[in-house]
C-alpha cells in the first residue's frame, strides 16, 4: 500500500514536471525550424523574418511565462477566476466592433508591430479557469447543485456564443469540445451524454440552415465530397496532401520541400504547417511530432488523474482537451480526413500570441503537476 | 473493472485511437502512395503569371488609328530546382540562341559594367560614388564590398563568388552568362513569378525554344502585347512614345500596379493620358512543372485593357499641315518659291531650320493639327535595343541641340509675336478708350521716344487708322498707339489673352509666355522703363515671346467674341467595352471685350489677306472665303541670321471655325509662313482638288446620318 502526504513548501527542482516541460520545449524547437523553412518564400510583401521574430520573441516569453505561472499555486484561480472570465468575455465582446475582418469573420485584433491577436485564444483558457469552479462544488457539494450546473451551462454558454458571433465555428467546437472532456472526466453519467448527441443532431440542423454561410457550408462540403467541391474550398486540402504525400518516408529535407518552398500549399505556416513537416520531414518526422504530440497528452492526462484536488484535475483535463483538440484537428484536415476549420498547430504554427498562450496552459497544467499527489515510498521513515 | 471506468483512461485510449487513425492515413499518403504525389508535385507547383493589359488605344477625331498594338513573344525565366553549373551553361545557351535570331535581350548589366576591355559602364563610369554605391550592391555580403576596386574586381567577384561561373568558359562566355543572371537577380527573380528577359521576340525564336524546352529548364514563353506605331512621323511631338519604365519610375509607382518589365508613356499623349491608356494587368494562376512549364490553369483573373483614347487632332489635316510645314521651310531654306507665288528672296539668309504649327477649332478650343518641323518617328523607340540603327537614330534625336526633334516647338517654344502682337494692342487701345476705330494717327515716316529713333518701313503711310493699319502692320501707328495706352494696360489686355499663362493643353511639357512690361525688364536691366521700351513692346518685340500654342489661343479668342477656350487634344477616352470614360467638354473664360472693338479688329485682320496693301494679299488673294490673318516678322536681335516669321489666322472671317497660328524660325516673313496655314485650310474646307464638291457633301451626309 502507499500512502499519499501533503507536500509542504515547493522543491522546484525536484517537483518540476521536467518530462512535460522538455516535451513541450522539443516540439518547440522543431516548430520554429519547421516554421522557419515554411516561412522562407512569403507572398507579396509579408516577411517570413518578421514572423520569426515574432515566434521566436513568443517562443521566449512563454517560457517565462510558464515558468512564472508554475510558482503560481493554481487554487488561486479559484478567486481570480471570475476576474479572468469577465475580462475575456469583454476581450470577446470588443472584438466584434473592433477587430479586423478576415475572410467574413471579426476574431483578431491587429496589434501595430506585433502582428494579430485572438481574444479567443485567452478566452479558452479563462473559461476552463472559471467553469472548472463549479464542476468542483457540483461534485463537492451536496446543497445548491442545481444553481450550480445552472451557472456552469451559462457561463460556458456565453463564450461560446460570442465565437459564434464572429463567426468562427472551429474555434466555438474547441470550446464544446473542452467542455465535453471535463463533464465527461467531471462524470456526467453515459445516458446524459447520448441525450447530448441525441440532442447535438438538432443543434447541427439549426446550425447548417439558419448559422452558416455559404463559405462555411462549401469547406465543410468540400471535406465530404472532396471531387466535386475541389475547385472552391479543398483545394488547400488536395495541395497539402500532395506536399505531404510527396515527403515519402525520409523528406525532401529542410527547407528543400518543392511545394513548400514554391507556394504550393496555401497559409503553409498556419493552418497548413502540418504540410512542411510531412514534405520536408517525411513519414520520420511525422512521427517523432505525434509522438511528442502524444506523449504530452498523456502526461496531461496522468496529471490531471493524480491532481491533489478535483479543480486542479478538471483544468488539466479541459487543457488537455483543448491542445487534444488543435492538435488533432489541425493534423487531420492537414491529410484530409478531418473538415478545415482554421486551427493551427499548437507550439508550431506562425503566431506569437498563441505560443505564449499555449506556454500558459502548460504553466497552468505544470503548476498542477507541482502539487499533485505523490506516491511517497519512503512514508514508513 | 475498474480502470475500464476510470474516466481519464478512456480519454487518453480515445486520443490514441484517434492518433492511429491519424497514422493510418499518414502512412496510406506517405509510405503507400509516397511515389504517386511525388510525381504529382513536381507536376504541381503553383505559378502566379501577371497578363500583361493591351494599352488603350489612340485615334484621331475620326477614329484613325494612329496607336494600337499587336501581339508579340516575350521569354521568361523562372526559378527552378537546378544546380548553379547546369543553368550557366543553360543561360550560355539561350544567349547564343538569341544572338543566332538577332533577338535582343535585356542587358542592364552593360550600364555597369562593359567586357572588351573590362571597365564600368556608361550609368556610373563618370562618378566615383556611383562606382562605389554600384560595387556595394553587387556584393553578396557587406564585408566583400571593400575588396572591390575595379572594374576587373567586379568582374572577378560576379564570376566567381557571386555566379559560381566555371572556369572553363571564356570572359565573354562568362560575360553573357553573368549579363543574365545579374538581370534575373535585378528583376527579383523567383520560384513564383517568372522574369521577362526579352520582349518581343520573333516567332522563329520561339518555335526554337519551344521544340528544345526540355533544355532549357525554366525558360517559357508568353503571348504579349506590344505597342505600335501608324503613321506616326507626322504626329510624332503629340502622340509621343512608350518605353520600358525606368527604376526611378519603377520605386514611385510600383504601388500603382506597375512592375519592372513595364512600359510607361515617355512623352506626349502617350505620357499625359498614361492613367487611362495603361489598363489593369490580370494574373492568372497556374500549375508548371519543375521546369516552369505549365500543367493545368487554376485560375485567371482576366486583364483589363487600357482605355481607348480619341485625338481632336484630324490625322488628314494633321499629316497637310506636318508637310506643308516641311515643304515651307525647305523651300525658304532653299530660297525657292514658296506657296504658289512668293518669291521674293531679300532678307532671306536661307537658314530657315525649324517651326511649328497648330490649328484649333475656334468653338470649342480642339486642337485640329499640331505639327512640329524637325520632328522624329516614335516608333524607332519601339525598335528592339539590338537595333543599331534605331540606337543610332534616338541618340541623334538627343544630341541635336539646334533642330532639337524631341521638343515640341508648338507648345514649348518661345517666340516673340512680332506684329501678330498687333491685334491686341488694338483692343487695348479700343477698351481703355485711347482711340476710337475711325481715328487716325499722322505717320510721318519717323518718330523718337526717348530720343531714339524710330521709322516706318514704307517711309510714312501719314494719316492711318486701325484697320489700315494692322492691313499694313504700320509700327509707327502702334508705337503711338501703345504710348496712348500705356504699358501696363497693353499687359494687361495681353495677359487677359493668357500670353503669360499656361493654357493649359493637355500635353506634358508646356511652356508660358512672357509678356514684355515693367517686371520683366526689371529682372534683366536696371535702367527704368521709357516710351521706347513701350514702342518695341507694342509691335510685338522687346520681351514678349509667347508659345504657338498661346497664339493660336489667343487667335481663337479675338475670332469667336472673346472666348478664350482652353485647347485640349483628348477629345474622348473610352473603355475597353466601349462605355465612354470621359469626354472633353469645352471650356471657356468670357473676356470682357466690347464686340464693337472686336469687330474692329478683326475688319484689320481682314484686310490683311484681302485690301490691296495687306501684307498676306498675295497668299490669299484667290482665297474662295474671307479669312482674317496677321503676319509677323520677329527680329531675334541677331543680324546674322533670318528673322522669324509668325503668321496668324482664322477663317472664315464672318463665321469663324478655324484658328491657326505658324512660327518658323529664321522664317524670313511672316507672310512666308502664310501658305502653311493656306494648305491647311485648303484641306479643312475640303477645297482641294482632289476632294471634288461631291465628295464634301458625300462626307457631310454621312455626318448628317450619324
Amino acid at each position: 500500500m502507499y500512502s499519499v502526504e501533503k507536500t509542504k513548501g515547493l522543491n522546484f527542482s525536484r517537483q518540476f514536471d521536467y518530462p512535460l516541460f522538455i516535451g513541450v520545449l522539443l516540439l518547440s524547437v522543431i516548430g520554429l525550424f519547421v516554421l522557419s523553412s515554411a516561412t522562407k518564400v512569403m507572398p507579396g510583401n509579408v516577411s517570413g523574418h518578421h514572423i520569426m521574430l515574432v515566434q521566436g520573441a513568443g517562443f521566449l516569453i512563454g517560457i517565462v511565462a510558464a515558468l512564472v505561472l508554475c510558482f503560481f499555486d493554481y487554487k488561486n484561480f479559484k478567486s481570480l477566476g471570475l476576474i479572468l472570465y469577465i475580462f475575456s468575455i469583454i476581450l470577446l465582446v470588443a472584438v466584434l466592433f473592433f477587430g479586423v475582418k478576415k475572410q467574413d469573420s471579426r476574431s483578431w485584433f491587429n496589434l501595430p508591430g506585433m502582428g494579430s491577436f485572438q481574444p479567443a485564444e485567452i478566452g479558452k483558457i479563462t473559461m476552463i479557469l472559471f467553469v472548472c469552479i463549479f464542476v468542483e462544488r457540483i461534485k463537492e457539494e451536496t446543497k445548491n447543485k442545481k444553481a450550480n450546473i445552472i451557472k456552469f451551462v451559462i457561463y460556458s454558454m456565453i463564450p461560446i456564443v460570442l465565437v459564434l458571433k464572429q463567426p468562427d465555428m472551429g474555434t466555438a467546437m474547441v470550446f464544446m469540445f473542452i467542455l465535453f472532456v471535463i463533464v465527461f472526466v467531471g462524470g456526467l453519467p453515459y445516458k446524459y451524454i447520448g441525450g447530448m448527441i441525441l440532442a447535438a443532431i438538432p443543434v447541427f440542423l439549426g446550425v447548417w440552415f439558419f448559422v452558416l454561410d455559404k463559405y462555411q457550408k462549401l469547406r465543410f462540403l468540400a471535406f465530404l465530397y472532396p471531387d466535386k467541391y475541389q475547385q472552391d474550398a479543398a483545394f488547400n486540402v488536395q495541395r497539402a496532401m500532395i506536399a505531404i504525400g510527396s515527403g515519402q518516408l525520409d523528406g525532401k529535407g529542410l527547407y528543400r520541400g518543392i511545394q513548400t518552398q514554391n507556394m504550393g500549399v496555401p497559409v503553409k505556416e498556419s493552418d497548413f504547417i502540418f504540410s512542411v513537416i510531412g514534405e520536408e520531414l517525411g513519414f520520420i518526422g511525422c512521427v517523432v511530432v505525434i509522438a511528442l504530440i502524444v506523449f504530452i497528452l498523456l502526461r496531461c492526462i496522468y496529471i490531471a488523474k493524480n491532481s491533489r484536488d478535483l479543480y486542479g484535475s478538471y483544468l488539466v483535463i479541459g487543457i488537455t482537451g483543448m491542445m487534444a483538440f488543435h492538435f488533432i484537428e489541425n493534423i487531420g484536415m492537414n491529410i484530409g480526413v478531418l473538415p478545415v476549420t482554421g486551427i493551427p498547430l499548437p507550439f508550431v504554427s506562425q503566431g506569437g500570441s498563441s505560443m505564449v498562450t499555449n506556454y500558459i496552459a502548460i504553466g497552468i497544467v505544470l503548476s498542477v503537476s507541482m502539487r499533485r499527489k505523490r506516491a511517497i515510498f519512503n512514508a514508513m521513515e | 473493472m475498474e480502470k475500464l471506468k476510470d474516466r481519464y483512461l478512456i480519454i487518453g485510449f480515445i486520443f490514441l485511437l484517434i492518433v492511429m487513425i491519424l497514422i493510418y492515413q499518414i502512412v496510406n499518403l506517405q509510405l503507400v502512395n509516397g511515389q504517386s504525389y511525388d510525381q504529382q508535385s513536381q507536376k504541381k507547383l503553383i505559378n502566379n503569371r501577371s497578363i500583361v493589359a493591351p494599352r488603350g488605344k489612340i485615334t484621331d477625331r475620326n477614329g484613325v488609328p494612329i496607336a494600337v498594338n499587336r501581339m508579340g513573344f516575350s521569354v521568361q525565366i523562372v526559378k527552378t530546382g537546378i544546380d548553379t553549373a547546369t543553368f550557366n551553361q543553360m543561360l550560355l545557351d539561350l544567349t547564343k540562341v538569341f544572338e543566332k535570331n538577332g533577338v535582343s535581350y535585356y542587358k542592364s548589366l552593360s550600364k555597369y559594367l562593359t567586357i572588351d576591355p573590362v571597365s564600368f559602364g556608361p550609368n556610373i563610369q563618370n562618378s566615383e560614388a556611383s562606382i562605389k554605391t554600384w560595387l556595394s550592391q553587387i556584393v553578396a555580403a557587406s564585408k566583400d564590398a571593400g575588396t572591390l576596386h575595379t572594374a576587373q574586381d567586379a568582374f572577378n567577384y560576379l564570376r566567381t563568388k557571386r555566379f559560381n561561373i566555371d572556369k572553363k568558359y571564356t570572359d565573354q562566355e562568362a560575360y553573357d552568362i553573368m549579363t543574365l543572371r545579374f538581370e534575373l537577380y535585378e528583376r527579383g527573380y523567383s520560384m513564383l513569378n517568372p522574369v521577362v528577359i526579352a520582349s518581343d521576340v520573333n516567332q522563329k525564336t520561339i518555335a526554337e525554344l519551344e521544340e528544345k524546352h526540355s533544355q532549357f529548364p525554366g525558360v517559357t514563353t508568353d503571348v504579349v502585347p506590344v505597342r505600335n506605331y501608324v503613321d506616326s512621323k507626322d504626329i510624332a511631338n503629340v502622340l509621343g512614345y512608350v518605353g520600358a519604365i525606368s527604376t526611378e519610375n519603377y520605386k514611385k509607382l510600383k504601388g500603382n500596379g506597375y512592375d519592372l518589365n513595364d512600359i510607361i508613356g515617355i512623352d506626349g499623349i502617350e505620357k499625359q493620358a498614361e492613367n487611362y491608356l495603361k489598363g489593369i494587368d490580370g494574373e492568372k494562376t497556374i500549375e508548371v512543372d519543375t521546369s516552369g512549364r505549365q500543367t493545368e490553369e487554376i485560375k485567371q483573373k482576366a486583364a483589363i485593357p487600357g482605355d481607348d483614347i480619341q485625338l481632336t487632332l484630324d490625322m488628314k489635316l494633321q499629316q497637310i499641315a506636318a508637310n506643308s510645314l516641311k515643304k515651307t521651310i525647305d523651300a525658304i531654306r532653299n530660297k525657292q518659291p514658296i506657296g504658289n507665288n512668293i518669291t521674293d528672296i531679300k532678307n532671306n539668309m536661307g537658314d530657315a531650320y525649324a517651326g511649328a504649327v497648330v490649328a484649333m477649332d475656334v468653338t470649342n478650343g480642339e486642337i485640329l493639327a499640331m505639327a512640329t518641323y524637325p520632328s522624329y518617328d516614335p516608333s524607332i523607340f519601339l525598335e528592339p535595343a539590338n537595333n543599331k540603327e534605331a540606337q543610332k537614330a534616338i541618340t541623334a534625336y538627343n544630341t541635336d541641340n539646334i533642330g532639337r526633334p524631341m521638343f515640341n516647338r508648338a507648345i514649348s517654344g518661345k517666340y516673340a509675336p512680332g506684329s501678330t502682337f498687333k491685334p491686341v494692342v488694338g483692343i487695348s487701345g479700343l477698351e481703355e478708350g485711347a482711340i476710337t476705330p475711325t481715328e487716325t494717327i499722322n505717320d510721318t515716316g519717323v518718330v523718337y521716344y526717348d530720343k531714339m529713333k524710330f521709322t516706318c518701313l514704307e517711309g510714312g503711310h501719314g494719316p492711318i487708322a486701325l484697320t489700315k493699319a494692322l492691313a499694313t502692320s504700320c509700327n509707327i501707328y502702334f508705337y503711338e498707339l501703345g504710348n496712348r495706352v500705356g504699358i501696363d494696360k497693353v499687359n494687361k489686355w495681353a495677359k487677359m489673352f493668357g500670353l503669360d499663362q499656361l493654357t493649359g493643353i493637355d500635353l506634358p511639357g508646356e511652356n508660358k509666355g512672357t509678356v514684355s512690361g515693367r517686371d520683366t525688364k526689371k529682372k534683366i536691366n536696371p535702367y527704368p522703363w521709357g516710351a521706347a521700351d513701350t514702342a518695341q513692346s507694342s509691335i510685338g518685340q522687346l520681351y514678349n515671346s509667347f508659345t504657338p500654342i498661346e497664339l493660336v489661343d489667343y487667335i481663337s479668342t479675338i475670332a469667336n467674341g472673346g472666348k478664350r477656350f482652353t485647347p485640349h487634344l483628348i477629345k474622348q477616352v473610352t473603355k475597353y467595352d466601349g462605355s465612354v470614360e470621359s469626354n472633353t467638354k469645352p471650356t471657356y473664360q468670357q473676356l470682357p471685350i466690347k464686340q464693337q472693338n472686336l469687330m474692329a479688329v478683326q475688319d484689320g485682320m481682314v484686310a490683311v489677306t484681302n485690301s490691296e496693301d495687306g501684307t498676306a494679299v498675295s497668299v490669299f488673294k484667290d482665297f474662295p472665303f474671307k479669312v482674317a490673318g496677321k503676319t509677323g516678322t520677329a527680329e531675334t536681335g541677331d543680324t546674322t541670321h533670318s528673322n522669324n516669321g509668325v503668321f496668324v489666322c482664322y477663317a472664315p472671317a464672318n463665321k469663324p471655325k478655324i484658328a491657326i497660328a505658324v512660327v518658323i524660325e529664321r522664317g524670313v516673313f511672316g507672310y512666308f509662313s502664310a501658305p502653311i496655314a493656306k494648305d491647311i485650310m485648303q484641306e479643312y474646307f475640303k477645297l482641294n482638288s482632289n476632294n471634288t464638291l461631291s465628295d464634301t457633301v458625300a462626307s457631310d451626309e454621312i455626318m448628317f446620318t450619324h
